[in-house]
């Protein structure tokens, strides 16, 4: 059995029928009048946030990267996971209501093909979204600042299409658990509200309850496992992945927040921050071929 | 020579017993015709053949053989609702399915070929009424020119028209030795084109025979319409002939069913006496009388 799957995990005609179906949904979606505006208001929306990031506290300049940055980084912290929203709650379960999974289905594949092929197709344009959203900022920018850091408005751009493929992961497992679409997208929603809104207070409360929350805003960074807790909320990880490499930002946010003498512990790494966004995306998608694999189609 | 057998499928949802130790057998190269009243049990057992549900318990062989994803290669499926990507055009619809079948795209065209609808190649799906839908349906079901072909309620919602190219359409594969199995409620259909069929019944099958052999086994009566004067005395004559089964006057006739034997000596004992009969119309029982007897514990 254990031969089996790794024989099939090597297959050539596996990742052909995986690539025929991430092409077909790439493809379908771009050529969607709708998807295609989407990504206009996405590119506009990117620039205007750049313009007035960039010059809200100097006038109407662009000449303050940070700045520029950090709004950006404020906006893509929805955005992101909007577009993985959009595009995942209805991937599976608008096709089980069509009929077409049972058709996919009825074809000599593997149900976990079709979640592959899904994800990397929808995946493709998100980041054709994000890229030449933020691309199209970066541009505007760069003739604009007086110092462009590429290397870290590289950064910015691929962890949002990590966040991006977080919940395009997240919102393809519900849409493959519910049955129905306006469930899909309900719980889709509930998950974006409690990584974006809810979780701030959940982690307020928690440190509040155990070591005061008064003493991070008094410079006394908070134990180890506060940290750990917040790797469980990848728009905190993707957060951290920016603030450990763009000095500025992370500098401008203590600032806001009042906690300048919070320490990163040493598992906040670049790396294992890149490794922790990816495990987010696999273990929905995990989830999801599970799901797919030992539910009936239709 | 059994093509596709399935033993003792047994299926459950919530708690409602859906497939019940179900048996069949489809030949070699025949069309199969899967009969029953809604809710028997016909989409799920086809579900199941085609791996789209899960089963319980039971055994499918195709060719002898357990159906796993690489034999579904040899199976062509068309689901009762058309289900194909409406924004795609029908020659995308087609590559999409040729590719994943391992085809190149060419293995499109030549199904579209094979059906003569090239010229639909260009149009998006959405744009195709229910009938060109049909047709296109069937075309993704050729690809790769499966062996053994799977429709459930393929005339379901179609014009005459369409109903009649879709069953010359089948004719024309079994000629070219293709078997096919598919589940109808349109029993003229399936008595017009099958070559056996399968009648089941709350999950299970009741039978499976060739028609003829049904009729027989079952003892189905012919329905007798005579006209003969006077009326009245020919009627009393008739009703009590040995054998003869619900006799009634419409209108100028009298009508009477009779079976085996007893259709013989009837017929020869009212040309033998005095009465005139001027026309006599013998009805032999049709495919709904057979599953009216099978199914009336159902009702």
């Amino acid at each position: 059995m254990k031969f089996k799957r790794i024989s099939l995990l090597y297959s050539r005609d596996m990742w052909s029928r995986i690539y025929f179906i991430a092409h077909k949904e790439f493809k379908t979606k771009v050529r969607s009048g709708w998807i295609l505006a989407l990504i206009a208001v996405f590119v506009s929306m990117s620039l205007l946030v750049t313009f007035y990031g960039a010059s809200l506290e100097e006038g109407l300049h662009w000449h303050h990267l940070e700045e520029a940055v950090m709004y950006m980084v404020g906006y893509m912290e929805f955005m992101a996971p909007i577009l993985g929203i959009i595009f995942g709650y209805g991937s599976i379960v608008q096709e089980r209501e069509s009929g077409t999974l049972e058709l996919m289905s009825s074809y000599p594949l593997d149900r976990g093909e079709i979640i592959a092929g899904k994800f990397l197709g929808l995946w493709g344009i998100i980041a054709l979204s994000v890229g030449l959203g933020l691309g199209a900022g970066g541009v505007i920018l760069s003739t604009q600042v007086e110092r462009m850091i590429w290397s870290e408005y590289y950064l910015f751009i691929f962890s949002s299409i990590l966040l991006g493929g977080v919940f395009l992961s997240f919102s393809m497992m519900l849409s493959t658990v519910f049955r129905t679409s306006n469930s899909s997208m309900c719980g889709s929603i509930f998950i974006l509200f409690l990584y974006n809104i809810l979780w701030l207070f959940i982690m307020y409360t928690i440190a509040e309850l155990s070591f005061g929350w008064d003493t991070m805003v008094e410079g006394i960074s908070p134990p180890t496992w506060y940290f750990v807790m917040q790797l469980f909320n990848p728009v905190i990880i993707w957060y951290t992945l920016l603030t450990l490499n763009i000095p500025a930002l992370r500098l401008r946010a203590m600032e806001l927040g009042g906690t300048e003498g919070t320490v990163y512990p040493d598992i906040y790494q670049t790396w294992s921050m890149i490794i922790l966004l990816i495990v987010w995306i696999a273990i929905p998608l995990l989830i999801s071929e599970y799901m797919i694999r030992r539910s009936d189609v239709c | 020579m059994v093509f596709l057998e399935v033993r003792g499928l047994c299926k459950e949802f919530n708690g409602i017993q859906a497939l019940d130790e179900l048996d069949m057998s489809v030949r070699q190269g025949e069309i199969y015709g899967f009969l029953g009243p809604n809710g028997a049990g016909k989409t799920t057992t086809l579900r199941i053949i085609m791996g789209l549900v899960e089963v319980d318990r039971g055994k499918i062989r195709l060719e002898g053989e357990p159906i796993t994803a690489d034999r579904r290669r040899d199976i062509g499926y068309l689901p009762e609702d058309v289900s194909l990507y409406e924004k795609m055009t029908v020659q995308e619809n087609l590559i999409f399915f040729s590719r994943l079948k391992g085809f190149d795209k060419d293995e499109g065209q030549r199904v579209m070929k094979a059906l003569r609808i090239e010229g639909l190649g260009d149009r998006k799906v959405e744009t195709l009424s229910k009938g060109y839908q049909q047709k296109v349906g069937l075309a993704q079901m050729l690809i790769g020119d499966p062996g053994l072909l799977i429709l459930d309620e393929p005339t379901s919602g179609l014009d005459p028209s369409v109903r009649r190219w879709l069953k010359d359409m089948m004719k024309n594969l079994k000629r070219q030795g293709k078997t096919i199995l598919f589940s109808s409620h349109v029993l003229g259909e399936v008595q017009e084109i099958c070559d056996r069929v399968g009648i089941i019944s709350k999950g299970s099958m009741l039978t499976e025979d060739v028609f003829e052999d049904l009729t027989n086994v079952l003892d189905l009566e012919d329905r007798i319409t005579v006209l003969m004067k006077p009326l009245k005395s020919s009627f009393k004559y008739v009703s009590e002939l040995e054998g003869v089964k619900r006799p009634r006057i419409e209108g100028e006739y009298i009508v009477f069913y009779c079976s085996g034997v007893h259709k013989i000596k009837a017929l020869r004992n009212i040309f033998s006496r005095d009465y005139r009969v001027l026309d006599v119309k013998l009805h032999e029982p049709d495919l709904e009388e057979v599953f009216v007897k099978l199914t009336e514990d159902d009702r």
